[in-house]
């Protein structure tokens, strides 16, 4: 379990995304763990990409959108954690636990909120241990 | 004016105005020189952290606006470069350039950290070698200066302690211990200790008699309360902050209310003492100690860890040069001077001015500014727009439909700054590895002209049909990457960029094995994702290049003549019988300058300029269509159709319920007041004593905000009071003066010429109160403490202003944003995802193509009120010169089969773009934004975001996890 290394989703918005790329100018350093894939608003995001992620044996997923009242697309970051804490209800309903997945809000220009969140979720899901649906991690245990 | 126009502009500065303008120009067919003195673009705005009074970055306003930029062919850009010659008139000037040496190389990364660095900066005009030093002319229609502003040496103040005591710095220079804070602390510059007790002093170089500066600089009441309110945000302890200042200057819209939370809900004090003296402690602790006195004449010692000056604006020496160099006219402060009722124009025709260098002002006015300047020059030089630009000529789009994806990936080493970390080689090996993965490459710097030739070889030659960039942010190089896939025959949506550098090399600096490995999972997933994707199309909209005007005021006035003399056609829609507006109850503004005559003079013009209608006494009662191709349907059953709306219905006068007005006859508003010294009224003239009394209606409870102009009305009616009768006594009865910028010439020659000003408080308000003859205005005198009563023959009460009568119900068809106070809210900073041309924003609203200005979006002056009609104009004119327009690719398309017509679309899009038509909805194009909303809330699925479908993402997280299962 001490190497154990977690493969995180991080499914950020353009402008939240921006800050992952700030965080990188001023290069502050955070867990290699997490993997971006940008949407372009954080209201994009479906409940069915969500469970896939968890199907598909994700350690951790979380959502990042802009800050609440600040989205670019005025509400957009509020469907968002809408639909979050629904897949996160689901996630406790059938037992998986709800504690892989997060909802986020980091503004475009705050680059030491980006690596304090990927240092956050990083850490959380090190203290988890590997998915239950992560078979490779799995099968070490 | 000359008869051989040219339709180029010159553009000095290339602050944020200098960036707006050039936009505005060269999207309404301008051809554009940027001249820039320094070596980078973003002037004083990339020195801040954040911007009033919405807290956004500074840096992400502006980064995407310089994104633009480096993809757009109608600009040449000259930095480290100076003018040292103008000559010629209006319509052709000849301008002499000077610049000095600089190093660009196309070899270096054009994207490194840095957002203020640009591509193909310093190329010269004779398309010589990049960056050659030397003298050259350009040639130009008009000339628009944004030189900007410097802030106030505070030095010159001694007893400051600036660069005497090491924790007394600037306010620009705090801007830049936010930027670098970690946002949990704020530092000194002393020792690196953490402040727990900072103090503001307001007003260093501004309002400053002795120093000559009499001027207020408008911006430092506000940005000093954002410090405040950051520097507490900033850190984990507790912080105390304190401003001291005179009059809290927080006029503009929606900043009475940031002063109020900062006050209220934050905890910053606000201290009303101009402070004389800083020292040091003596206990060698490097904290300053402020002496101070307060309302009640008790002295005050306080202790702070930090001070920082509130700086005030003043023109930079070389811009001064500049206004002298030109021949333009400055006023007493060295500041170009604006012709009267014009906002933008300079002394010398077909040269205009916007931003500081016209007076101090903060940034979404300077944007405004900017677009009236582009829409000034766009007036004078409609005949010849176009005549310089050419449009960009592209290769016939290969069809790739239907073939197999063909993926290229290349991946950059940025120098070292990837490479260092990032086993690159390894990345490439492992990317030729994926499915349909043809070809993959390295190169030192992506980015470099030559990389572009290559990458577009490697498409021919190998066929491929699916672009991959693995380098750096997509946010600055996306669109130039785009272009060169397209000028080699592909669909520009045929690409995908992977930041392995801000995203990886630069945040995994000692793992490089780790690090290795998530690079090549970014790459994975992109190339998954690429797999996917599809050309897209940008669908056409045609563009009817005619204005709905609604509103025959000033603004509504202005901006059809601006549209009109730039060779649209504009319709004014007016509820009254007249044309005028407000502006016929005001006689003069606050420059003296007689309203009444400009007023008939434009309603002249308006009515004999053939390209305007105008239908009075007619509301509109509906509106159908969407940007380019609206069709309004007026009270009077009129149809007209047209590509563009502006908003610009006014405001109107409170009529206030206290101070006995409508009981007592001597107990005017402002505006009545006005028109009884414009008729020159006997009573008004052998009156006494007059008592003006602010803020009637004003930074209220039930309406927190400043009607910002009547400080300066009261002011100038003082003194207007004054020269009708030069023995009546005159009161002002205030709660903040907030007689902002060049306003202050005038608060302080009526201080000077005996107005007396009283301060009250909101809680012990003046009385007012009369025997059924007599009217006795009673205030607390702060200063004695005691009650003074005024025997008084005229009372004038500065009456809010109001939002619109017909605010709400217009907007009931119209479906756009109001403000609390039911102003129309404008969407200053707001965008769309991509690259569209909508980071700032000052006078459009989310809804495209209907614009607002005038009263309609907040109180302000006739001068305001005219530069923000112009820069509707001159937004609309981005629209209205295209014959057609192009969506975004990236848009939602509904599979109608799977619709089910039940409205969750519409109601859900911010951008009204979904309608229901026969029984399924349908998405117009122009209108959607890309962002995806609807997308995802469809209940059925019948919604896809094209090329951010769920499958596309579900494959993505699949091929990620892959190796796990």
């Amino acid at each position: 379990m001490d190497n154990f290394e977690p493969k995180i989703v991080a499914f950020c918005c353009h402008y939240s995304a921006y800050s992952a790329d700030l965080a990188g100018s001023m290069r502050l350093q955070y867990p290699p763990n997490v993997r971006i894939i940008e949407l372009p608003c954080s209201g994009t995001i479906d409940h069915k990409v969500l469970l896939s992620a968890v199907e598909d044996g994700a350690d951790g997923i979380f959502v990042a959108g802009c800050m609440e009242g600040d989205c670019h697309f005025t509400r957009g970051n509020y469907r968002a954690k809408k639909r979050v804490e629904k897949v996160k209800e689901i996630l406790d309903e059938i037992g998986f636990g709800s504690d892989r997945l997060e909802m986020y809000n980091v503004s475009a220009d705050n680059g030491t909120r980006f690596a304090e969140i990927a240092n956050e979720m990083t850490e959380r899901i090190r203290s988890l241990g590997p998915s239950p649906f992560n078979k490779k991690e799995g099968d070490k245990n | 004016m000359s008869a051989n126009k040219v339709g180029a502009v010159l553009v000095v500065g290339g602050g944020i105005a200098g960036i707006q303008a050039t936009l505005d120009l060269v999207e309404s067919g301008y051809y554009v020189y940027l001249v820039e003195q320094s070596s980078t673009i973003g002037g004083n705005m990339s020195k801040l952290d954040k911007a009033f009074p919405t807290d956004n970055s500074s840096m992400s306003i502006l980064a995407p606006k310089l994104v633009e930029f480096g993809s757009i062919s109608s600009i040449q850009y000259f930095t480290n470069t100076q003018i040292s010659e103008v000559a010629g008139e209006a319509g052709d000037f000849k301008v002499k350039l000077s610049q000095t040496p600089n190093t660009a190389d196309t070899k270096v990364c054009t994207n490194y950290v840095t957002p203020v660095e640009l591509p193909n900066a310093g190329q010269d005009i004779s398309g010589d070698d990049n960056g050659k030093s030397g003298d050259f002319e350009v040639n130009v229609g008009a000339v628009i200066l944004c030189p900007g502003g410097e802030t106030f040496e505070a030095d010159q103040i001694e007893y400051l302690g600036y660069n005497k005591y090491p924790n007394v710095v600037t306010s620009i220079e705090f801007e830049r211990i936010l930027r670098t804070s970690d946002k949990q602390s704020v530092i000194r510059p002393s020792d690196n200790k953490k402040v727990n007790k900072i103090a503001w002093i307001q007003c260093v170089g501004s309002r400053n008699i002795r120093d000559e500066k009499h001027y207020c600089s408008c911006v430092c009441c506000m940005y000093a309360i954002k410090e405040a309110v950051c520097a507490k945000q900033y850190s984990d302890d507790e912080v105390d902050t304190s401003i001291f200042y005179m009059d809290m200057r927080t006029y503009g819209k929606d900043f009475e209310k940031y002063y109020e939370e900062a006050r209220d809900d934050h905890g910053v004090n606000f201290i009303r003492s101009r402070i004389y003296a800083i020292e040091e402690t003596k206990d060698g602790s490097n904290n300053l100690l402020i002496r101070y006195g307060d309302d009640k004449g008790e002295i005050h010692h306080e202790e702070f860890d930090m001070v920082v000056l509130s700086v005030g604006f003043k023109p930079s020496d070389s811009a001064v040069q500049l206004g002298n160099n030109l021949g333009i006219k400055l006023n007493d402060f060295n500041f170009a001077e604006t012709t009267p009722f014009t906002s933008v124009n300079t002394s010398k025709p077909g040269i205009y001015v916007a931003g500081i260098f016209g007076g101090p002002k903060d940034i979404p006015e300077t944007v405004i500014e900017a677009s009236a300047a582009a829409g000034a020059s766009e007036e004078l030089l409609s005949d010849v727009r176009g005549t310089m630009i050419q449009e960009k000529t592209y290769p016939p789009e290969k069809d790739v439909s239907g073939e197999e994806p063909r993926i290229g990936v290349f991946v950059c080493n940025c120098g070292n700054n990837i490479g260092g970390v990032v086993n690159v080689p390894k990345v490439v090996e492992s990317a030729k590895a994926l499915p349909y993965v043809v070809y993959s490459q390295e190169f030192l710097y992506t980015c470099s002209q030559d990389s572009q030739e290559i990458i577009k070889q490697k498409i021919e030659e190998h066929s491929l049909n699916r672009i991959i960039i693995a380098s750096c942010s997509p946010r600055k190089l996306k669109y130039y990457f785009q272009e060169t896939i397209r000028e080699a025959g592909l669909n520009r949506y045929l690409f995908e960029m992977v930041n392995i550098r801000d995203q990886c090399s630069f945040v995994h600096m000692n793992e490089p094995e780790k690090a290795t490995e998530k690079a090549k999972d970014l790459v994975k997933l992109s190339v998954n994702k690429a797999g996917n994707i599809e050309s897209l199309n940008e669908a056409p909209v045609n563009i009817n290049p005619k204005a709905l005007v609604i509103g025959g005021g000033v603004s509504g006035m202005t901006n059809a003549l601006n549209l009109a003399k730039q060779g649209y056609q504009a319709h004014i829609v007016e509820k009254s019988d007249r044309l005028g507006g407000n502006a016929r109850r005001i006689s003069t503004d606050f420059n003296n300058q007689d309203v009444q005559s400009y007023l008939n003079q434009l309603v002249d013009e308006v009515n004999s300029n053939t390209n305007i209608q105008v239908t009075t006494q007619a509301s509109v009662s509906k509106v159908d269509g969407y940007v380019g191709n609206f069709v309004t349907t007026l009270s009077n059953n009129e149809k007209i159709e047209h590509g563009v709306i502006t908003i610009a219905i006014g405001g109107h006068e409170y009529k206030p319920n206290e101070y006995l007005y409508n009981e007592h006859n001597a107990v005017l508003t402002q505006l009545e007041l006005e028109e009884e010294i414009t008729a020159n009224n006997t009573r008004v003239k052998n009156a006494k004593n007059i008592v003006l009394i602010q803020c009637v209606g004003s930074r209220e409870p039930d309406r927190r905000y400043c009607s910002r102009i009547c400080c300066n009305k009261s002011v100038k009616m003082a003194l207007q009071l004054q020269e009708m009768n030069p023995d009546a006594n005159i009161y002002i009865l205030y709660r903040d003066m907030r007689t902002y910028g060049f306003n202050e010439e005038n608060y302080r020659k009526a201080r000077k010429q005996g107005v007396i000003f009283i301060r009250y408080e909101v809680d012990n308000k003046p009385q007012v109160q009369t025997d059924g003859k007599d009217l006795k205005v009673t205030a607390v005198d702060h200063i004695l403490g005691e009650n003074i009563t005024i025997d008084a023959d005229i009372v004038g009460l500065a009456a809010a202003i109001l939002p619109p009568e017909d605010g709400i119900k217009l907007n009931q068809i119209f479906n756009l944003s109001l403000s609390d106070e039911g102003f129309y809210r404008e969407c200053p900073f707001r965008g769309s995802w991509g690259f569209s041309h909508k980071e700032m924003r000052p006078v459009d609203f989310a809804s495209e193509g209907i614009f607002v200005a005038g009263l309609a979006q907040g109180p302000k002056s006739i001068d305001e009120s005219i530069a923000q009609a112009k820069a509707t104009a001159s937004r609309e004119a981005t629209i209205l010169n295209k014959n057609s327009a192009k969506s975004s690719g990236i848009i939602a398309v509904v599979q109608r089969e799977k619709c089910a017509a039940c409205y969750t679309c519409a109601r859900l899009c911010p951008f009204n773009a979904p309608r229901i038509i026969n029984y399924a909805a349908e998405i117009e194009p122009i209108l959607c934004q890309g962002c995806g909303i609807c997308a995802a809330e469809c209940p059925n699925k019948a919604i896809i975001l094209q090329n951010y479908s769920d499958v596309i993402f579900t494959n993505m997280v699949d091929e990620l996890y892959r190796e796990v299962h």
